[in-house]
């Protein structure tokens, strides 16, 4: 399939790249071909031949965008769609681009063939982009017909590539200009002519790379090399699609047909003994383009409520709907084996046990809860997950959190928060310094005014957040050392050493307040440098 | 009293009196982002002792999505404990975390720092405030182990009270501190935070 889009029926377009010498034409619309204009001619020439022509500099990667968001839309009639970039070098266009839609088994959905030829350019059309569409059993064949066939949609019939190609010229196998120049030196101008030629004479004269290029091509348009395809998307090998008759233009429609896509599919992956990890649902707009939201799971599933929930925690507004939806898709990309378990005796109660989960509890929770009192049992872990799968939908993994550890003396590194989704980490080996942590912690510290009796002490009077407190009880200083190992450059200045007080007010409230740097460290300059206080946390 | 040490002296309280009961289920912290920048961010070191270490914390935009998060920990069942950082709860939504706290058999405390203006359905309401503590053994100069005033000021059984409670450090069991002369009970200008506790 080949398309064009339209720049209206309106004069003479052309866009415009630099070229060696000058500007030069990188693409035209059929205007423009008509007045004579050509694909690489200075812009300067194409002006004096036709002096209404509109010109617009090329946008990098635009022409790329646009089609890979064809291939998306494209989608709908086939599980896989693969770009076809033509033969352009960078910011040269051809006028080949298209995409390649594997309609294998799909066809009859559509009522055959040519309906579902016909469907596609009527939509294509629709949406205002001219296509040249060809169907043959063999990728090149199809890039062949779609391009030089006479008319379109042109359907080569099922084994009969060679007899639809021997009319085309052999521009139609993809070939490199100079391979293209070896054939037309021979007078080999159409496919039809190579196929009388014995094969082993044809590799023997066409010898280098042009000559093998010719007959790779020819081989891989006729069948008998095989061509694989690479998806833009790689193919749900799960999905439910429904296409409608009128375009849907509300969020309730989605929703209502969203959750029939749900049940549909939970009923394929109930078949296979799968459960999906993440699911996808795609609309299809009538403007060709496509508009997806997907939300992921802790645990496989295919419990339809479940995944209906969440799909309505992410919102089914989500999807931009534009003029309207014709086509909805709910796929599962990723799914995980799933065993059906049976939880109690009395046979009701049949729960689905996936082989892993994504976020269990880390290790050393698994270690301590081992046994009589903590031990959790598998139905709080799952509901736990469905928890978060749902809360991540809502408000975005990144806003649910769960501690990470690492072995770090320096307190906001050795405990972070990190979002559920990621991997649990082990606890560092600094359990037993954990009673002598505050219980909030304030990340970064905040600055604070102290009065110290003794240069080296801890303070007596300090100022936070302007309201200025009396020392009662005081101890520490308890020494933490930067990790001397992270540092920005080998010369760069370590982190300072930090003393850390435990300090109690008049009124009860208990502080973590540090010190950085000590008072007698050599600095760089000679004025004595002068530590600084910090609050770190609260204790309760 | 400042707030700040307020929340921390009640956050000790909620999971002393807690933590051995709902330890076979999660304990999930529901917080906007900027309560946790301002208050400060939990630190599971400090929580350890008392709780496991798995802790769900939920940093929300806003306090209605921390209430949602409540509702929707606790209605999911995996939820022992449920804290939310929420000051201006409507009696709507408390009623609501109520009803949810009640179906799943779990605990949902609202922390608050400023008096509540708004009519609530909580079952109980805590007063904490931090408390000079006991005497270090080993070191005079030093704090020992945290003592907190704390009020029971509204309670669904009619009962009311204040104490000057203790935390022993060893086995985290709370025990009414020694009542010294100077331990008058005098809450007229202390704290204002305020614990809500209900299910």
């Amino acid at each position: 399939m080949a398309a064009q889009p339209t720049e209206g029926a309106c004069g003479a377009f052309a866009l415009v790249t630099r070229g060696p010498r000058g500007l030069v034409l990188a693409a035209l619309n059929p205007a423009a071909r008509a007045l004579g204009l050509r694909l690489g001619q200075a812009h300067a020439d194409a002006c004096a031949l036709a002096p209404a022509l509109k010109t617009e500099p090329v946008k990098p990667g635009q022409a790329e965008d646009a089609l890979r968001r064809l291939a998306l839309w494209a989608q709908r009639y086939g599980p896989l769609v693969a770009l076809d970039q033509g033969f352009a070098g960078e910011g040269d266009y051809l006028g080949l681009e298209g995409l390649w839609i594997e309609t294998t088994g799909v066809d009859h959905l559509f009522g055959g063939e040519a309906a579902l030829l016909a469907d596609l350019t009527t939509r294509l059309a629709r949406a205002g982009a001219v296509a040249q569409v060809g169907l043959a059993g063999t990728p090149g064949a199809a890039w062949a017909l779609a391009r030089f066939a006479r008319r379109s949609p042109a359907i080569a019939p099922p084994g009969a590539e060679e007899s639809a190609l021997a009319r085309l010229p052999v521009e139609a196998l993809r070939l490199s200009p100079a391979a293209l120049q070896l054939l037309g030196r021979f007078g080999l101008r159409r496919i039809g002519d190579l196929y009388a030629l014995p094969r082993a004479g044809l590799t023997r004269r066409f010898r280098g790379e042009a000559g093998m290029q010719v007959m790779q091509r020819l081989d891989q348009a006729l069948g008998r090399l095989p061509e694989p395809l690479i998806g833009e998307v790689a193919p749900a090998a799960y999905f439910a699609h429904r296409v409608f008759a009128e375009p849907i233009l509300h969020a309730e429609g989605v929703a209502q047909w969203g959750e029939r896509l749900v049940h549909e599919l939970c009923a394929k992956l109930e078949g296979e003994g799968l459960g999906a990890r993440r699911i996808v649902l795609t609309g299809f707009r009538t403007d060709g383009r496509t508009t997806w939201f997907s939300a992921a799971l802790g645990l496989a599933s295919r419990d339809p409520d479940h995944l209906i929930r969440l799909l309505r925690e992410r919102g089914w507004a989500r999807l931009d709907m534009g003029f309207g939806l014709d086509a909805l898709r709910l796929s599962a990309p990723t799914t995980e084996r799933l065993a059906l378990s049976q939880n109690s005796l009395s046979g009701l109660d049949v729960h689905v046990a996936p082989e892993r989960a994504r976020y269990g509890p880390p290790d050393h929770v698994r270690g301590r809860r081992k046994g009589g009192e903590g031990a959790k049992d598998p139905e709080t872990h799952r509901a736990m997950v469905r928890l978060i799968d749902r809360l991540s939908a809502r408000l975005g993994e990144a806003a649910v959190l769960r501690p990470v550890w690492r072995e770090s003396w320096t307190p906001e590194r050795a405990e972070r928060l990190a979002p559920y989704t990621a991997t649990p980490s082990r606890k560092a080996a600094l359990e037993t310094v954990a009673q002598h942590r505050p219980i909030l912690l304030f990340t970064p510290p905040e600055p604070v005014e102290a009065v110290a009796e003794l240069p080296d002490g801890a303070p007596a009077r300090f100022t936070w957040r302007r309201v200025s407190r009396r020392v009662a009880r005081a101890s520490g200083p308890e020494r933490l050392a930067p990790d001397w190992w992270r540092r920005a450059s080998p010369d760069a200045q370590p982190a300072a050493v930090r003393d850390y007080y435990r300090l109690e007010d008049e009124d009860g409230g208990r502080y973590w307040v540090f010190r950085e740097g000590l008072y007698d460290a050599p600095g760089p300059d000679p004025e004595p440098h002068l530590p600084s206080w910090w609050m770190h946390g609260l204790f309760p | 009293m400042e707030g700040a040490s307020g929340v921390a002296a009640g956050l000790g309280f909620l999971l002393a009196t807690t933590g051995q009961e709902m330890c076979r289920r999660e304990l999930m912290v529901a917080a906007p982002r900027a309560w946790l920048r301002e208050r400060g961010r939990m630190l599971t070191g400090g929580l350890v002792r008392l709780w496991g270490d798995a802790v769900l914390i939920t940093a929300t935009a806003t306090e209605i999505e921390a209430l949602w998060a409540l509702e929707e920990g606790l209605r999911s069942g995996a939820v022992g404990l449920a804290v939310g950082a929420v000051e201006g709860a409507s009696l709507l939504a408390t009623r609501r975390l109520d009803l949810a706290a009640r179906a799943a058999g779990a605990t949902v405390v609202l922390l608050k720092t400023r008096p509540p203006r708004d009519l609530s359905a909580a079952r109980r309401r805590w007063r904490v405030a931090p408390h000079p503590s006991s005497p270090h053994a080993f070191d005079p100069k030093a704090s020992g182990a945290p003592r907190w005033r704390v009020t029971l000021e509204r309670s669904r059984d009619g009962v009311s009270g204040a104490w000057i409670l203790e935390q022993d450090l060893e086995t985290h069991r709370l025990c009414l501190a020694e009542r010294l002369a100077d331990h008058r009970l005098d809450f007229g200008e202390q704290s204002n935070n305020t614990l809500r506790r209900s299910g």
